[in-house]
């Protein structure tokens, strides 16, 4: 089947104050919400921000400053218009990159512009609500909106593209990266080249899917009783799509130039948000590749999931560097994941050194488990650890030792009668226990277990 | 343009622009409406080359920078005490 | 005098205090009378008055320049605590978190503002008839059964009746047409040189705050406190600019051919007076100047006023089982009067898809070659000069019968300087009777020091 969706994607920028106006995210004033006689003052992180974001998705960016006002009536936006980017965006065809099944997909971005977001529409039931609760903390924030040709081919590759597109944003530190800042985006799908659907307001990457999903069978079930899929604009509710506007309703937004703001010329900006951006993944992949020599796949991973200064750190304290990359790749990264904490919300990379220094790699990948879960140093695991082996008997010690490989192997020496491998294990034991046992004891023990 | 594409359009606009009259005043804007569009459409004998842009001089100001200030206020002394529920304004439905 | 006033009070000659009570009272007898008040705001001026008295005394008050002067404010311009409405039913009860730049800067300097004075609603209108709905349309204080002019209708009676100076607004001829009309003095600096911050707009790249007083210095000198960039407002420009004088005026021959015979007879006898030479020039684009500020000033006025919905501020009501539509509908429709729902109406029409190009986007083509036009003239002349309405102040029952798109020509006098943001004050011929006229002389852009010059001659000349 022939699938066609396009997006367009509202993301916040990682600003400490508005778009128009100097208040925190989160609280209100006369300027955005909209009060007689306001006038906005724009945000110049806001704009270095956008101008940062329409780089990365490789747009061309536009020589001046201008924005547009956007009209139409809705409870949520307390102007009546919106002041929004139409005729000139701050950037425009660029593409992004992201790999999908396997395949490397490159997707056509048409636009990103800078707009404030409007207010929050609380719901008590849409069906049967008899009035809403509007909630302005968020008016005004400052948003950029990208927006995507028709080429995502599936409700999937569109899940991973918002995927893709957030980690990347996320890497460059461009957008609110919070547990609320999940990112709006506005589905237009079609399919077999009929009329397209859009789909508004629908949070995150598994909505997203969920919605295609539902809309794609909605339509083909249509065709298939021979009717035709209808031009409209459609809500979704987290299982259904539903009508909010037919074509004829459509809005006539009646653009006109902000008359409160003059343009403004953006080469000395650009400059700025240029020599202020993150250098681009590959840039860091490569230089921490060549400088640690790691491998570049464990490189890559550590630049993407920002632990480039996690692992730099920990790198200070031990200097096995394969190692260390490895285990922050492979299993300090799952603890985080299982946790849902961020590289700097747990332990200090120093209690990672520590730990691959002083135990194997069998024990650092279970202690590490509980280090982050708990947020314990490695001493206070390691006497932990102490504590219980304390009150172990040598045969669970033994059995321990047991799961290692050259034990067993040298167990079966041992047994042969090769008396050069006693040592080794006795070594074992001793590590194992923290020298709770003598060596006699040990001595003793293993002359009973190999008979 | 036609007398009844003008008033069809005109009523769509009240729609759009949240606007409603009574009987006798949408006859009035409407009769009133095409006097002043025709004055209006004496622009169309001009020939000019079509203009986007209207400002009348450079801007001055800097962008503001990303610093926050609390505006020390009651967002709701303005609104009718029972449209202010839980911090929050009361609106109508939207379906 | 300003000038005079304020060392009287602060020597304490004139006792603050008794001054502002005189003024109140004042004002209340004439509002009765001539309606030039929304909101007469007696305790908030006694309290001030009390304030600067304890300044005067502390010794603090020395380098104030406008201690102790009582001030109207016309009521699109927000005052914190104060009652604002913009003449509008559907601000009939809001009171502003926050002061406008202008009222800041004034009240710095001294102020003692004593009330709101009367407009057409949001602005919309050449005779301040255009009230909302439930507001009443102020009287001309040289004959009442006559109009004051508008918007600023209110201002420019106050000002005349209380001989106190008024902080007045202008989108395409509000401060010179009342003026003209009452006999005071009124000037419209360029647009940008003072802070729209706070003012309730009309229309963004038109509305233009000014003064009005009784005489062109006092104009100038409170014009001088409120002027200057405000980073409040983005489109606020601190720019002056001069130019070398050439002793030369010139009439716009188009708009001066739309005046009455007695106007044109009357103002030559004046621009004879002044002596200067003079020659008329004619901008064949001028006439179109009346449909281009209309076409932008009212699709900016549509985007402007769709704030008003009953959401947070202004007229509310209960919105249970109403939606959306029905609920901003309702609000909308029995709370704005008919010329603002006209004026929202053609200016959506005038920016709607397939129309946006024929009047929207012709009318900025129109404006732009305008001001070029003008441009070139005034490097020959220092300054237009002409009557600054066409008529004399018609009867109420007269403004409220004329069909708009006639009230709009009428505009002829001011709107091509108010399109084009240029500096221009309207400087009363002296008149007893209801036939006033104003003076206007008009500059280029950020030469109010030029204005100021040659309207403090113009004056003098025409005493």
């Amino acid at each position: 089947m022939n699938v066609k969706i396009g997006l367009e994607t509202h993301v916040t920028l990682s600003t400490k104050t508005k778009l128009f106006c100097s208040c925190k995210k989160g609280e209100v004033c006369p300027i955005c919400m909209g009060f007689p006689g306001v006038k906005p003052r724009v945000n110049k992180k806001a704009v270095i921000l956008a101008i940062q974001i329409a780089k990365i998705l490789n747009c061309e960016i536009a020589d001046k400053l201008v924005f547009d006002r956007k009209s139409y009536f809705y409870p949520d936006l307390p102007k009546g218009f919106q002041i929004t980017q139409y005729h000139e965006p701050i950037g425009k065809n660029g593409y992004f990159e992201f790999e999908f099944k396997g395949q490397k997909r490159r997707i056509t971005i048409t636009r990103v512009n800078i707009e404030e977001d409007p207010a929050k529409i609380i719901h008590e039931n849409i069906a049967t609500e008899k009035s809403v609760l509007i909630d302005f903390s968020r008016s005004g924030n400052p948003l950029c909106e990208i927006v995507t040709a028709p080429e995502l081919r599936s409700p999937e590759e569109a899940k991973e593209y918002l995927l893709a597109l957030q980690e990347l944003l996320d890497y460059y530190e461009v957008i609110d990266a919070h547990e609320d800042a999940v990112f709006r985006s506005d589905a237009n799908v079609s399919i077999e080249n009929g009329e397209r659907v859009e789909i508004k307001n629908i949070t995150g990457a598994e909505e997203l899917e969920k919605a295609l999903d539902y809309e794609i069978k909605r339509q083909s079930f249509l065709l298939s009783l021979g009717k035709k899929v209808e031009r409209e604009t459609r809500g979704f509710d987290g299982k259904v799509t539903f009508t909010l506007r037919k074509k004829e309703e459509e809005e006539d937004y009646g653009y006109i130039q902000e008359p409160d703001i003059l343009p403004l010329n953006l080469e000395e900006l650009k400059e700025e948000a240029f020599k202020t951006m993150k250098r681009p993944i590959e840039e860091e992949v490569e230089r921490i590749a060549e400088i640690y020599k790691i491998n570049l796949h464990f490189a890559r991973i550590i630049v993407r999931k920002k632990l480039t200064e996690y692992f730099e750190e920990a790198a200070k304290y031990f200097d096995d560097y394969p190692t260390l990359s490895k285990f922050l790749v492979v299993d300090f990264l799952k603890c985080l994941n299982y946790s849902k904490k961020k590289p700097n919300e747990t332990i200090k990379p120093q209690e990672v050194a520590k730990l691959l220094k002083n135990t194997n790699i069998r024990e650092a990948k279970e202690l590490i488990k509980e280090m982050v879960k708990e947020d314990k140093t490695f001493e206070e695991v390691e006497s932990e650890r102490k504590q219980k082996i304390k009150q172990k008997t040598i045969e669970e010690v033994f059995e321990e030792i047991m799961k290692n490989e050259k034990v067993r192997e040298a167990i079966k020496q041992l047994k042969k009668g090769n008396k050069k491998v006693e040592n080794f294990i006795i070594g074992e034991m001793l590590k194992q226990s923290y020298y709770k046992f003598t060596v006699n004891q040990i001595r003793k023990f293993l002359e009973e277990e190999i008979k | 343009m036609q007398d009844a594409e003008l008033r069809e359009r005109l009523e769509k606009i009240c729609s759009q622009a949240m606007l409603s009259f009574s009987k006798e005043e949408f006859e009035r804007f409407v009769e009133e409406a095409k006097k002043i569009l025709e004055l209006f459409n004496e622009i169309e004998q001009l020939n000019l080359e079509e203009e986007k842009s209207l400002f009348l001089h450079e801007r001055q100001a800097k962008l503001r920078e990303d610093e926050e200030k609390k505006f020390e206020w009651n967002p709701f002394e303005n609104a009718n005490k029972e449209l202010v529920k839980e911090n929050k304004f009361v609106g109508p439905k939207i379906v | 005098m300003l000038k005079q006033l304020v060392e009287k009070i602060k020597s304490e000659e004139i006792d603050v205090e008794e001054l502002v009570e005189k003024k109140i009272e004042e004002a209340k007898k004439i509002n009765e009378e001539l309606n030039c008040f929304i909101t007469i705001c007696e305790d908030y001026a006694r309290k001030r008055a009390k304030e600067i008295k304890q300044k005067i005394k502390k010794g603090e008050a020395t380098n104030l320049k406008l201690v102790g002067v009582p001030f109207t404010i016309k009521d699109n311009i927000l005052t914190k605590g104060i009652r604002t409405t913009a003449g509008s039913r559907i601000l009939l009860n809001y009171i502003p978190p926050f002061s406008a730049t202008v009222v800041e800067r004034i009240e710095r300097e001294g102020a003692i503002i004593i009330g709101k004075t009367s407009m057409d609603e949001f602005g919309f209108g050449s005779f301040n008839v255009n009230v909302g709905v439930g507001f009443k349309i102020p009287k001309n204080p040289n004959d009442t059964s006559r109009v004051c002019g508008g918007s600023s209708g209110g201002s420019a009676c106050a000002t005349k009746t209380l001989e106190i100076p008024s902080l007045a607004e202008s989108t395409g001829g509000s401060i010179s047409a009342p003026s003209s009309f009452c006999g005071v003095v009124g000037l419209t600096p360029s647009y940008g040189k003072v802070s729209r911050f706070g003012l309730i707009d009309y229309a963004s790249s038109l509305d233009k705050i000014g003064t009005m007083a009784l005489n062109v210095e006092d104009s100038f000198l409170v014009y001088d406190t409120i002027k200057g960039f405000d980073e409040n407002d983005e489109t606020s420009r601190s720019e002056e600019r001069d130019s070398e004088l050439k002793k030369k005026l010139a009439i716009p021959k188009e708009a001066f051919d739309s005046c009455e015979k007695e106007i044109k007879e009357k103002f030559m006898g004046s621009l004879k007076k002044i002596g200067w030479e003079y020659e008329e020039v004619s901008i064949p684009l001028l006439k179109f100047s009346i449909q281009s500020y209309y076409i932008i000033a009212m699709a900016e006025a549509s985007t402007n006023l769709a704030r008003y919905k009953g959401i947070a501020f202004g007229a509310q009501e209960n919105v249970e089982e109403k939606n959306f539509r029905e609920y901003f509908t309702k609000i909308r429709s029995e709370n704005f009067g008919f010329e603002a729902k006209r004026r929202i109406l053609l200016g959506s029409f005038v920016r709607s898809v397939g129309y946006k190009g024929q009047y929207y986007y012709k009318a900025l083509a129109i404006r732009k070659k305008i001001i070029e036009e003008i441009e070139k003239l005034f490097k020959n002349f220092d300054a237009f000069v002409l009557p600054a309405m066409p008529i004399f102040p018609p009867k109420i029952e007269e403004a409220l019968s004329l069909s708009p798109e006639k009230v709009y020509a009428l505009d002829i006098c001011t709107i091509p300087w108010n399109l084009c943001g240029l500096p221009h004050i309207s400087i009363p011929i002296k008149e007893e009777n209801y036939k006033q006229l104003g003076f206007e002389v008009v500059c280029n852009r950020f030469e109010e020091e030029k204005l100021k010059k040659l309207s403090l001659e113009f004056e003098n000349k025409l005493k």
